[in-house]
């Protein structure tokens, strides 16, 4: 322990003792730093589990595809889901815990809602949605609960709406004490206004909602469990079709994400799907008269959103996710390149200056290995310094940066009339995140570090010495 | 002099020396992009391009739910009684609906290969769709040329085969603008065989910059009905009507036009419209992208150089005070350490661009977003490939003294600065 406070002050001693070499340094770092951990948070944002999307790991995106033997071409037409298969078929899979059925399309479209004196108007985005998104997204519920079966199942004109919308219109509600991340669970508890009763309803394209639960904002860059209200999908009036009118009785208009049980993978689900849907295909085939074919393509959250060597269809596996993260991590490693070769060439300038010193070391009995070592490990102080600078300046490029359109892009569409792209502490300060962080500044400090110093102790003691005559 | 002492101190700029070569070779392809796209955007434009002071773009939605089992016309009927209300504005000249919004969604157009009947070789063409019977031509303000029909009979024109063309593609595939009944092949050699389609050219218009990132002014107009239940509607006022005043009044909710659950949601003039959706273009996406890379790697040049350089002259404190001693001014001491950067330069961008003139010559130059790989007859200076590289070269090259003298300044400012005494006692 002695041991290396003795290091550690001498390694301070030197970064004070040439402040000018410190700051180039420690700058030069920053940047490096910032520039590979500006791309490591944005996959952190794109995959890691975030709240309440914090069962990303065990979800599943379905997409599907059927023909029918008289659309000549043979071609498979894309469809979504209708209630039918959600219900006849993935909720019955032993591998599946929850089956999250919505409409999400229409985030693009113009729905204003407004309080229900008519005031107040303003665009949002909302997605009708099952109960089961509320089981397999996180919410934090700051006020009520989520809607229930029975009023999903009969249509009720609910919702529930995030706390920026209830600021919005003015509502004030009252943060439920209830601990953060226990949106699903938590007994319900009624809503308190601080408008009295006007405050619990609002129109939503001119149909009164009663208001049920108020939820903590969520950012649009978590995109799956973003809006600013949800309903049910079985209210009525407002336009909205969940079923298709076809005789394909899986086909509708709703998206569906699985939550798999623990312990369960994409493959077991896949192998699971494969008797339900032979057997849908030949149920469907006596129905409509006609050879139907029905496919399901089940993608886990990483392949959905980290595709470089993935093609539709392809097992999942570990190998291939290490594949897909290849070009990230080159990239990264590129942006460590660059500036490695600048660092090395101030360390070089630097070990220059302390020749004498080592030679004197060498005469002293010090071997090159702990030489080369203890210039390392000072070097390692001064990269960690760096490092912690650059951290805090990624997330400063980030937080400037999704205020421009084309970072938002990346995250909504261009029609989406509302949208707030807000960020949460769990999209940078993550146990993963730290350990990038820390292995950047190790490759870095020795990228940098390790031939220069190398060179410099090479030199004979002799020459070393007579540096300085 | 400065060839002596950059062989001098050749160990201590070994570095940056690398540093930079890296750079010059990593970068170029980024910067290309960026010098190819801006050219394209801010540079190249179509002659005699319609009058966009007066021309409004708006956006038709229905804003109550519809309900039941709609007929088409039920449906298309309040969007034309729409039209027709706006119409009748006393500042209205004319009024179009378009399917999709023309010139606006840039990055949602899309081309193809097109070719004469005789011809092998094929150019690449963008593909737009007007309302037939809308008023399309005379709306946008798109000229005739010489010899073709008028604009009112141009937005008559009907039928899957019958087109429209713009000047630069008539003469780009018949020499002539005067191509009226002249047939093309549009389709079939990027896509499936069986798109294919043979076409008749009904009119020849101006050119329009339709894309933001055009730069050859190729675009066939195909003649369409009206499907789209949320159209767009193109406006253009009469020359002497004041589009802020029009659409000062449009911002008053209840003056705003609407026919049963249709209403005209939004309206701005075609500048702002073209302005708010073009930093959503495929080109501004990929100009942001890689000039933020560039950014980042020119960025660690420019520390590279400040650290280096300032350690270097710490060193060379004494000689420069026996230097400032002997006479030397402080603008000889600039020059000195400039030129020698410069050299430094020089010779590693221009090692870093040969390396990568390698991967140039497999075709790895950058000729735009869109699909640009017909260019065999064009003579700008992008689809020439060594104007194009020594275009960007030069660019880069420059670029990179920039960047350079920008990280010399500082620490050749403080040995110009300091007194030939001090500089002398330095140890």
């Amino acid at each position: 322990m002695s041991k290396f406070i003795l290091f550690l002050r001498h390694a301070i001693a030197l970064v004070r003792e040439d402040k000018l070499f410190s700051t180039i340094y420690v700058a030069g770092t920053a940047v490096a730093i910032a520039s590979a951990m500006v791309v490591a948070i944005f996959v952190n944002i794109l995959l890691a589990d975030i709240p309440p999307e914090s069962n990303r790991s065990r979800t599943l995106y379905l997409t599907s595809y059927y023909r029918k033997a008289s659309m000549g071409n043979g071609e498979w037409l894309y469809t979504q889901f209708s209630t039918e298969a959600i219900d006849s078929c993935f909720r019955r899979m032993e591998c599946v815990e929850a089956v999250a059925g919505f409409m999400s399309y229409l985030h693009y479209l113009d729905y204003k809602v407004s309080d229900m004196d008519g005031q107040h108007e303003l665009p949002v985005s909302f997605t009708p949605a099952n109960t089961d998104f509320f089981r397999l997204y996180d919410f934090t519920f700051l006020s009520g609960r989520p809607f229930s079966e029975q009023e999903f199942q009969n249509g009720e004109p609910v919702c529930v709406i995030t706390e920026r919308l209830a600021k919005s219109l003015g509502l004030g509600l009252t943060p439920n004490p209830s601990p953060a991340g226990e949106g699903q669970n938590q007994q319900p508890t009624p809503l308190s206004h601080g408008r009295g009763a006007g405050g619990e309803a609002l129109l939503l394209a001119d149909k009164p909602f009663r208001i049920v639960g108020v939820v903590k904002t969520v950012s649009y860059m978590l995109m799956n469990a973003a809006a600013d209200v949800y309903i049910p999908y079985k209210v009525e009036g407002i336009g909205l079709h969940p079923e298709r009118q076809t005789n394909i009785p899986y086909s509708g208009n709703l998206d569906v994400h699985i939550l798999l049980r623990k312990g369960f993978t994409q493959q077991d689900f896949m192998r699971e799907l494969e008797p339900w849907r032979q057997r849908y295909e030949a149920v469907a085939s006596s129905q409509t008269g006609e050879e139907t074919g029905w496919r399901v393509w089940a993608n886990s959250h990483f392949f959905r959103y980290i595709s470089f060597f993935y093609s539709r269809g392809q097992e999942e596996s570990t190998t291939l996710k290490v594949m897909n993260l290849m070009p990230i991590a080159l990239l990264m490693l590129l942006f460590l390149l660059l500036p490695a070769v600048n660092l090395s060439g101030l360390v070089s300038n630097r070990m220059e200056a302390r020749r004498a010193e080592m030679g004197i070391r060498k005469v002293f009995g010090a071997k090159r290995r702990w030489l080369l070592q203890e210039v390392i490990n000072e070097n390692l102080v001064l990269t960690l310094l760096g490092g912690a600078v650059g951290w805090g300046l990624s997330w400063l490029f980030i937080s400037l940066m999704r205020h421009t359109r084309e970072f938002q892009t990346l995250f909504v569409s261009e029609d989406s009339k509302s949208f707030e792209l807000s960020l949460d502490p769990a999209m940078f300060f993550t146990p993963t995140l730290f350990l990038i962080a820390f292995l950047c500044c190790a490759v870095l400090n020795l990228m940098a570090a390790l031939i220069p110093a190398w060179r410099s102790l090479r030199k004979p003691i002799v020459e070393s010495l007579n540096q300085k005559r | 002099m400065t060839l002596k002492n950059f062989w001098a101190h050749r160990g201590q700029n070994a570095f940056i020396f690398v540093e930079i070569l890296l750079t010059a070779t990593l970068s170029f392809f980024a910067l290309d992009a960026i010098v190819v796209e801006t050219y394209n955007i801010y540079i190249a434009r179509a002659s005699g391009e319609f009058e966009k002071e007066h021309l409004l773009v708006g956006e038709v939605k229905n804003t109550i739910a519809l309900s039941g089992v709609m007929s088409l016309d039920s449906i298309f009927a309040p969007i034309y009684a729409l039209r027709d209300q706006v119409q009748s504005l006393p500042e209205v000249q004319s009024v179009s609906l378009v399917n999709e919004s023309f010139s606006g969604r840039f990055q949602e157009s899309s081309w193809d290969s097109v070719r004469t009947e005789t011809d092998t070789q094929c150019l690449i063409a963008y593909e737009h769709t007007f309302v037939s019977g809308e008023r399309f031509f005379e709306t946008l303000g798109l000229t005739p040329a010489p010899g073709s029909p008028s604009a009112e009979e141009l937005s008559e024109v009907r039928g899957e085969d019958n087109v429209v063309i713009t000047r630069s593609l008539a003469q780009a595939l018949f020499g002539t603008e005067k191509v009226i009944g002249r047939r093309l092949v549009w389709g079939g050699k990027y896509h499936r065989e069986e798109d294919k389609k043979h076409l008749t050219v009904c009119g020849v218009v101006e050119d329009v910059k339709a894309i933001e990132s055009q730069r050859y002014f190729y675009s066939i107009f195909f003649p369409n009905g009206l499907w789209d239940n949320s159209p767009f509607m193109l406006i253009r006022l009469k020359p002497d009507a004041d589009a802020g005043a029009f659409l000062a009044r449009y911002d008053m909710p209840d003056l705003r036009p609407q026919e049963g659950a249709y209403q005209l949601t939004t309206l701005e003039t075609y500048n702002d419209y073209k302005k708010n959706h073009s930093k959503l273009g495929e080109a501004h996406m990929v100009s942001t992208m890689f000039g933020l890379f560039l950014g980042i790697l020119l960025l660690n040049v420019m520390l590279g150089t400040l650290g280096s350089f300032w350690l270097q002259i710490r060193k060379r404190t004494e000689d420069i005070g026996i230097m400032r001693s002997f006479g030397a001014k402080r603008r000889d001491i600039f020059r000195m350490i400039w030129q020698e950067a410069a050299l430094l330069t020089f010779v590693a961008c221009v090692i870093g661009q040969a390396i990568w003139l390698q991967f140039a010559m497999n075709d790895l130059l950058f000729m735009g977003v869109h699909g640009y790989d017909a260019l065999e007859h064009e003579t700008d200076w992008v689809a020439q490939f060594w104007p194009h590289f020594l275009t960007v070269c030069g660019i880069q090259l420059l670029l990179m003294l920039l960047v350079v003298t920008l990280g010399i300044t500082i620490p050749t400012v403080i040995a110009m600065y300091r007194k030939p005494v001090e500089a002398l006692r330095h140890e």
